[in-house]
């Protein structure tokens, strides 16, 4: 009787093996099939990605993905937003728990080849640097010798912070968080000389200190931090789709084509690239799987670059933060779109 | 001019009282907080202590604006749970509200006092600034509390006995099945998937899920640690003693990562259920631990009473064993209910937006970013309401049973 018992388990461990290999299906087809994409976003990150009192997402990272949808569904709302710590997000990529990451990562050669992930563009081109007290007197990094500094636990800003130190020979005492909430709380408190992390999230959490005159960011930039959107390896189809919705994005800033006037440029543009991307002629969303209008449809329901951006991090909001290198390349920027052809 | 005191006669009246009162008052304090020198530096340090509280804690506190709570009062109860599916939600409160007024009608002739505190904190969220909807489910909870409560007191005490385990039993797996839904998106009540869930709503299914499970689960355990079976109790001392050598949040990351690489893809658990079971799994070997102490409390003449009376094994532990441990073991089961309720904030840290999890999504948004003070005394509150009336729900358990004879604290 236990024999067969045994016998019992051990067949049906295998069968449960043997029917649920994973699928090697294409993404696009699972994400059309379910009937909304999965995106792996923060819950915390003011002006980036965030909870509104009625508990929907909002932010400039929850924009793109809303961008993503309207590419594939012609509809922003059909996202099932997942949220994520900065410890779990690659796992939940590599799991397929998510369809795509959008949770400020920072584009490596590590996390690139060794977590198996493939990076876009970058959508927002950061930098780390320090936030301090302005009596302190700290003006360049070098001061820093033997200050404690604030970081968040499981982020670059904690390896770079570890090596530019190093690099310079100075001591410091690392203080480690887990939670931007936690870290903002002890900084402000006073339990650290300084707080490293990347220049945006500095800006934006500073802003809404209520002493923020009394902080001030060093000139000094320290790191690249390339934020993208990343997918898993494997699915060139899919990377594509994310590709070039974030090129969509671009394209619609560097032509000046925003959700206002998309409809009169549309049907009076003579410019070819433009009437490609807008779907007048060449359906160039068929060759990514996507409808002819896809590009039209993001632009017209969640906007260009400069909108989305403006929206939520631009010179109407607290934040106010600094586009950087991240504006076009026509103006000096590193938004760069390939033809649209 | 004439003044009061000054009039001549004896102290009667109104103002013969009020002196005697306070020539009271100083003879006590002289008693009591001056009666030495060093009373007396006591008295003055404890007032200095308190009055900093109170001026330096309690006082800018009530100053704070306190607006972001009502504002994001929907987010702090259920996260993210979309609006137009709340009712569900409700429904599982007033099921609450009609078997807990049934429960206590079997306490005594009058209306038990915690029932009526109940009531009294519902009659005050009635008159809290929500929504007229909440407004009119909280009058139907009162409503139906109370229908509960005279309803029961119709019945014989087994009739009453035998509804409220059934009600209670199958509340879990109904609040379940109401949160997440059964029909697709267009359907009168379509799945709510469960990254949707947040704020209290999740901490409660978590914690309630795992104190409902890890109670049996400890139980087999324990018994497993004293089976006479070499397998089972290697296996069940192997998972007891390896799962209490590791922190929680330990246990948390190892069911977050290593769950969906053991399993295949399509069986890919949700976040919520991988943490849940790393929850139950801790707490189910803490819970083993509880029991083996409980059992092993009993003195061995019970068993071989039992046996004199050629009870089997399976009958000496259900009918003269088990019942006794329970009853011992009241006190410490509701420490570590209390412990798992709080223990499941760490979840958290896995990504689930439980009511520290909101917490920190509250005061992301640019409204509320200097409002985190607020919002962590309310989540604060919140925990102590919880934890507070699952303790004195033991004290009064206890009473009944007669377990102990001191009486157990209460405010």
């Amino acid at each position: 009787m236990k024999r067969i018992a045994w016998v019992l388990v051990l067949f049906s461990v295998l069968t449960v093996s043997v029917f649920a290999q994973p699928k090697q299906g294409s993404t696009l087809e699972a994400v059309r099939k379910r009937g909304y994409l999965i995106a792996g976003v923060n819950s915390s990150n003011a002006g980036w990605a965030y909870l509104k009192s009625n508990g929907s997402y909002e932010g400039f990272e929850i924009e793109l993905a809303k961008a993503l949808a309207t590419a594939i569904f012609n509809d922003p709302s059909k996202v099932q937003y997942r949220p994520l710590t900065s410890k779990e997000r690659f796992t939940a990529l590599q799991t397929g728990e998510i369809d795509v990451l959008i949770r400020t990562a920072t584009f490596t050669l590590t996390r690139d080849t060794d977590l198996a992930l493939n990076f876009t563009t970058p959508y927002f081109y950061d930098g780390q640097s320090f936030l301090v007290r302005k009596d302190s007197g700290v003006k360049t990094i070098d001061d820093l010798d033997g200050a404690t500094i604030a970081v968040l636990t499981g982020s670059t800003g904690e390896i770079t912070l570890s090596d530019i130190m190093a690099a310079r020979g100075l001591k410091y005492k690392p203080l480690l968080f887990e939670s931007l909430e936690e870290l903002k709380n002890a900084f402000f408190a006073g339990r650290a000389d300084a707080w490293t992390s990347d220049k945006s999230s500095l800006a934006a959490t500073a802003s809404s200190y209520p002493n923020a005159k009394d902080y001030v960011t060093l000139e000094a930039t320290v790191s690249k931090e390339p934020l993208a959107m990343a997918v898993r390896h494997g699915d060139d189809g899919w990377y594509d789709i994310v590709q070039w919705t974030l090129y969509a994005l671009f394209l619609g800033e560097e032509k000046g084509i925003t959700s206002a006037n998309v409809d009169k440029i549309k049907a009076s543009s003579k410019d070819p690239e433009i009437q490609a991307f807008l779907g007048v002629k060449d359906a160039l969303g068929q060759k990514l799987g996507l409808s002819p209008s896809w590009a039209y449809d993001v632009i017209k329901k969640v906007g260009n670059y400069e909108e989305v951006f403006n929206r939520y991090l631009g010179p109407g909001t607290i934040f106010n933060i600094t586009r950087g290198l991240s504006v076009p390349w026509t103006k000096g920027g590193l938004l760069y779109s390939p033809p649209f052809k | 001019m004439k003044t009061l005191s000054d009039e001549p006669g004896p102290k009667t009246g109104a103002r013969g009282w009020i002196s005697r009162v306070a020539g009271r008052a100083v003879f006590w304090a002289r008693t009591n907080l001056f009666g030495s020198w060093f009373d007396s530096l006591l008295t003055m340090a404890t007032l200095w202590v308190a009055a900093s509280i109170v001026s330096r804690g309690l006082l800018p506190m009530a100053a704070l604006d306190w607006s972001v709570i009502r504002d994001n009062l929907k987010l702090i109860l259920t996260g993210s749970y979309p609006e137009p599916q709340l009712w569900r939600v409700w429904i599982a409160v007033l099921y609450v509200s009609l078997f807990g007024g049934f429960s206590f009608g079997g306490a005594g002739g009058r209306m038990p006092r915690s029932l009526a505190i109940v009531a009294a904190a519902q009659c005050f969220l009635f008159l809290a600034p929500i929504s007229t909807s909440s407004k009119a489910y909280v009058a139907c909870g009162i409503a139906l509390q109370l229908a509960g409560f005279f309803s029961s007191r119709l019945l014989d005490a087994r009739a009453r006995a035998w509804i409220a385990g059934a009600a209670w039993i199958s509340f879990l797996p109904l609040s379940f099945f109401l949160a997440y839904g059964m029909t697709g998106p267009d359907g009168w009540m379509p799945v709510v998937a469960t990254n949707y869930w947040g704020g209290l709503l999740l901490t409660l299914m978590i914690s309630l899920t795992s104190i409902a499970l890890s109670f049996p689960l400890g139980l087999l355990l324990a018994l497993g640690r004293r089976s006479s079976l070499v397998l089972v109790r290697a296996a069940s001392t192997c998972f007891i003693e390896v799962v209490r050598g590791v922190p929680l949040i330990t246990i948390l990351f190892i069911a977050y990562l290593i769950i969906p690489l053991a399993l295949p893809a399509s069986l890919n658990p949700s976040v919520f259920i991988r943490a849940m079971i790393g929850v139950i799994a801790f707490h189910s070997a803490y819970m083993a631990e509880n029991f083996r102490g409980g059992l092993q409390g009993i003195p061995r003449t019970q068993y071989e009473a039992a046996a004199s009376l050629n009870l089997s094994k399976g009958k000496t532990m259900v009918f003269v064993i088990l019942p006794q441990v329970m009853k011992r073991m009241i006190p410490v089961l509701v420490s570590s209910f209390t412990g798992t309720l709080k223990d499941t904030s760490l979840i958290s840290i896995i990504g689930l937006l439980d009511m520290i999890g909101i917490s920190s999504a509250i005061v992301s948004n640019p409204e509320y970013m200097t409002s985190s003070t607020q919002v962590l005394v309310f989540m604060a509150a919140i925990y102590f309401v919880l934890c507070y009336s699952i303790s004195s729900a033991s004290y009064r358990l206890e009473a009944r049973l007669g377990v102990t004879t001191t009486k157990a604290g209460g405010l």
